[in-house]
């Protein structure tokens, strides 16, 4: 890691905000006489230093997008981006590099994220091969350390990537993303391949590992159980619009908007006496067919013709807790969304 | 007590590799009462999908069947012939994959792969199929029928592609439906459609249905009846509110605790709190 990246990123763990994203927004062109496909529009959100915010959505919904954007991997159109207090777009490709020791990324699918030809001490080595000055005993000692933070056991280190379990390879991933020391994670769909117990397993070291580096989480994922189990916000997507953000058990326990209660109640909870909403949220998600107001009009039980004339803002509902739906008055509507639903 | 729709007793099954020979599945048994959702529930590698494929005797290459009875009704299939079997595989037992993309054949329409579902097992005339696979596509809750008919199975979303999945097989009005993962893949909403439907059909129509899941969720909210598979074994099995909610093995208790990722939540509030 070069010295002054390291020195600008300690100046700005004063500021409480790690990730800024100001009215980001990312289309994608496609062949003629298609629309583009608009994978984010508008989204700004904020990230506190060593909290996590959780990004909830179905497929389509651009959370995956925004994850590529954060790390400079996909360009955005327009929007402000800002990462321990440097903005990160239109940096120059160079300096992004050296930038990206301070931010990493997670992937979903473990095996696929590895090179089968390295084995796993090849594989953790590489980063600070490529990063830092590290070479021999320290190198080696440090490889040793990433292991050991990750609770693989050293006896794996000569392991390629088709000798290990999925927990053990994504350990391996996470020990990678871990080498250059960065502040920030951002976790694609970490655990999504992963059995249940195994799952649990890498939520918690995610969770002991941010307690112990103090890191910076994004998780992007579309399961609500391990949303509920490690962040503290969270932001639901819904077609590349933020539809709604707040502290986790708020949002989840007292929903606002009409697509975050479809997807509350979609989600079937291991306890029989739990049962899921009796309403299901009719049609799918298309991206094809962007509605001209609100993004969820297509599906939403509640739509009224005002909802078709323009997309509503972001509103806050109760404190720290907003969402965009035109029913959303603040700390007044709740009553009349849930009693309609 | 009724004869139930699909019994397997005491099924044991072995692949033999390059150099050695692995017992896949050992002494597995499983009851599905007509007219219920039997869940077998199980992580990766625990033989779930093997039991599935030993029903319709569909092993993969090197496997074998060592010892074991599967019964539809009063069938004994482990000892049909393979013609036999096929007119089971393609009438009596509709089976529905997790990957409905894949399950569909890409190069025709659902209507033609339909039709010639019909062709091969029933003698129906050309109007009569057509009305037949009408009427299943708008069973399944597809209410443009004729479009979706004449669709070829890239046009259609994840959720149409299964539910013509699942009408395709209805068609030749099976006992028992065998669905693999049916909702692994999908979107939460859409899962939740996906399951609505076969729950509907299982109690519309009467139908058997053994669903294979490694998700306790779809187990505690649709099935009946459950068994807990772990490494090629049945660790628990019996009315599904009596292993869930009383767990007598380690493996199913365990099982639970990890689905909710309950406790984790538990620390990370107590956390927030200090």
């Amino acid at each position: 890691m070069s010295n002054a990246a390291h020195n600008a990123a300690t100046a700005d763990t004063a500021t409480a905000v790690a990730v800024a994203v100001e009215a980001m927004n990312k289309t994608f062109p496609t062949r003629r006489g298609v629309p583009d496909v608009v994978a984010v529009e508008d989204v700004s959100f904020t990230v506190d230093y060593g909290r996590t915010l959780g990004i909830v959505g179905e497929s389509g919904s651009g959370k995956s997008t925004v994850a590529r954007c954060l790390l400079g991997l996909t360009p955005v159109d327009s929007g402000r981006i800002e990462v321990l207090g440097r903005s990160i777009v239109d940096a120059p490709a160079r300096s992004l590099r050296s930038w990206r020791s301070e931010m990493q990324i997670v992937f979903q699918e473990p095996y696929e994220s590895l090179d089968p030809r390295y084995h796993v001490w090849e594989s953790v080595a590489e980063p600070l091969l490529l990063h830092t000055d590290l070479r021999g005993g320290e190198l080696a000692g440090r490889v040793h350390e990433l292991l050991e933070q990750v609770a693989l056991s050293p006896d794996l280190a000569g392991r390629y990537p088709h000798e290990l379990s999925g927990g053990q390879q994504q350990r391996v991933n996470i020990a990678r993303a871990l080498a250059t020391s960065p502040r920030v994670l951002v976790l694609d769909e970490p655990t999504a391949s992963l059995d249940v117990s195994v799952q649990e397993g890498v939520l918690r070291l995610l969770l002991r590992l941010q307690r112990e580096l103090n890191l910076t989480y994004v998780l992007i994922s579309h399961d609500l159980k391990a949303i509920r189990a490690v962040c503290e916000r969270v932001a639901v997507m819904y077609l590349g619009r933020l539809v709604e953000i707040g502290p986790t058990d708020e949002v989840l326990s007292n929903p606002k908007h009409p697509y975050t209660e479809f997807l509350i109640g979609a989600e079937l909870s291991v306890d029989p006496d739990v049962a899921p909403a009796a309403s299901v949220v009719r049609g799918e998600v298309t991206s094809s067919e962007r509605p001209t107001g609100c993004v969820f009009t297509g599906r939403c039980p509640l739509v009224t013709g005002a909802c078709h004339e323009s997309q509503p803002p972001l509103v806050e509902a109760t404190p720290g807790h907003d969402a965009a739906c035109i029913l959303v008055k603040p700390e007044s509507a709740a009553s009349d969304l849930s009693g309609a639903v | 007590m009724t004869q139930p729709a699909l019994s397997v007793e005491d099924l044991s099954v072995e692949i033999a590799g390059r150099d050695s020979v692995a017992t896949v599945l050992t002494g597995v048994g499983l009851t599905l009462e007509k007219g219920r959702m039997h869940g077998l529930v199980g992580e990766t590698g625990s033989g779930k999908s093997m039991t599935a494929r030993s029903i319709i005797r569909l092993l993969p290459p090197g496997g074998r069947v060592t010892s074991g009875s599967v019964r539809l009704g009063n069938r004994q299939l482990l000892t049909l012939d393979p013609k036999e079997m096929r007119e089971v595989r393609g009438v009596s037992i509709g089976m529905v994959f997790q990957n409905p993309r894949t399950a569909l054949y890409p190069m025709t329409t659902v209507e033609t792969q339909m039709a010639n579902v019909l062709k091969a097992h029933l003698d129906l005339d050309r109007a009569e199929r057509s009305a037949r696979i009408r009427e299943r596509l708008r069973l399944v809750g597809i209410d443009d029928e004729d479009r979706i008919a004449r669709s070829y199975p890239h046009e259609l979303s994840g959720g149409l592609a299964q539910r013509a999945v699942i009408a395709t097989a209805l068609l030749c009005d099976p006992e028992v439906l065998i669905a693999d993962e049916p909702t692994t893949g999908l979107d939460a909403t859409i899962q939740r459609q996906i399951l609505e439907l076969i729950a509907f059909l299982q109690s519309e129509l009467s139908l058997s249905v053994l669903i294979i899941t490694h998700d306790l969720g779809i187990i505690a909210q649709y099935c009946h009846t459950v068994s807990v598979m772990h490494d090629g074994r049945v660790v628990e099995d019996g009315d599904m509110r009596q292993v869930l909610l009383s767990p007598q093995h380690d493996y199913t208790r365990r099982l639970i605790a990890a689905s909710d990722l309950r406790e984790l939540h538990g620390e990370r509030v107590a956390g927030a709190d200090r």
